[in-house]
């Protein structure tokens, strides 16, 4: 039953997020889509995976979102769709839920899963430092550059009139 | 339907709702929220596979997808700030000095 509800919570607010005419409603809508997600990660038993998506995306990411809506022009109001890319969003929408719907239908159903969960933190650093070490690593230059590249774009934009 | 399938149903419609957002919004604040949406439904499918396959790498996959999420977000935002700080409206086909 808690698993129902964390789907439905993760769906209408993952709705509001796209819906919402003005970003700052967005916003609200992205913390609760995000608070939902780790409660499903809860129920999966995946506790440091939700551990971090609330620290990382409910705290660091959401808020990063609240300060650029605030800063930006007219709080960032936006133009109406043109009806060509309505159309083109609900056809291609349409078509990749209609696809995912018949492979879940035709496809071999889902395992049950074990009564007994794995992954404990101490599993997931063997995971992370062992067969994963490589991708794990790179994610630090993948830091240093966001870094770098967050800056130079600050100061080209300093340094134009 | 059992849980299983209800999360990866789940899954799979963040997934087209986030696409539909891409696609819609014309706001690069909206644009960036929806990429954040499809990204929180592969994570979704990681910890499911972990959870169901009972192997804990689907779950190490996922604390990578969240960093680069944060990677993400920060140089789009870093973007659509000094592409739009100057401007009277926020919409995605407004700049020229993009246009290839």
């Amino acid at each position: 039953m808690p698993l129902a509800v964390a789907c439905a919570v993760a769906l209408v607010s993952g709705l509001l997020v796209v819906m919402a005419r003005r970003p700052v409603h967005a916003v609200v809508a992205l913390l609760g889509h995000s608070l939902s997600i780790a409660a499903l990660f809860l129920i999966l038993a995946a506790d440091l995976v939700a551990l971090g998506q609330v620290l990382i995306y409910s705290g660091a990411i959401v808020v990063l979102f609240l300060f650029v809506v605030a800063l930006l022009p007219a709080g960032g109001m936006e133009m109406p769709t043109g009806s060509g890319q309505i159309l083109g969003a609900v056809v291609a929408g349409g078509a990749l839920i209609a696809g995912l719907g018949a492979w879940l239908a035709i496809g071999p159903p889902l395992p049950q899963a074990p009564t007994v969960a794995t992954g404990g933190v101490d599993q997931i650093g063997r995971s992370l430092f062992g067969q994963l070490i490589v991708p794990f690593e790179l994610t630090g230059p993948l830091l240093l550059v966001t870094i770098i590249g967050a800056v130079a774009i600050w100061r080209r934009q300093e340094s134009a009139p | 339907m059992n849980g299983e399938t209800l999360v990866l149903a789940t899954s799979a419609m963040l997934l087209a709702i986030g696409g539909g957002g891409v696609m819609l919004r014309r706001n690069p604040i909206a644009m960036l929220m929806s990429v954040e949406l499809m990204l929180n439904a592969g994570n979704l499918l990681l910890v499911l596979a972990a959870r169901v396959r009972g192997v804990v790498d689907g779950q190490s996959a996922a604390l990578m997808v969240l960093v680069l999420a944060a990677a993400e977000a920060v140089i789009g935002l870093g973007l659509a700030l000094a592409l739009f700080r100057d401007r009277e409206r926020a919409d995605v086909d407004d700049p020229a000095e993009v246009r290839g």
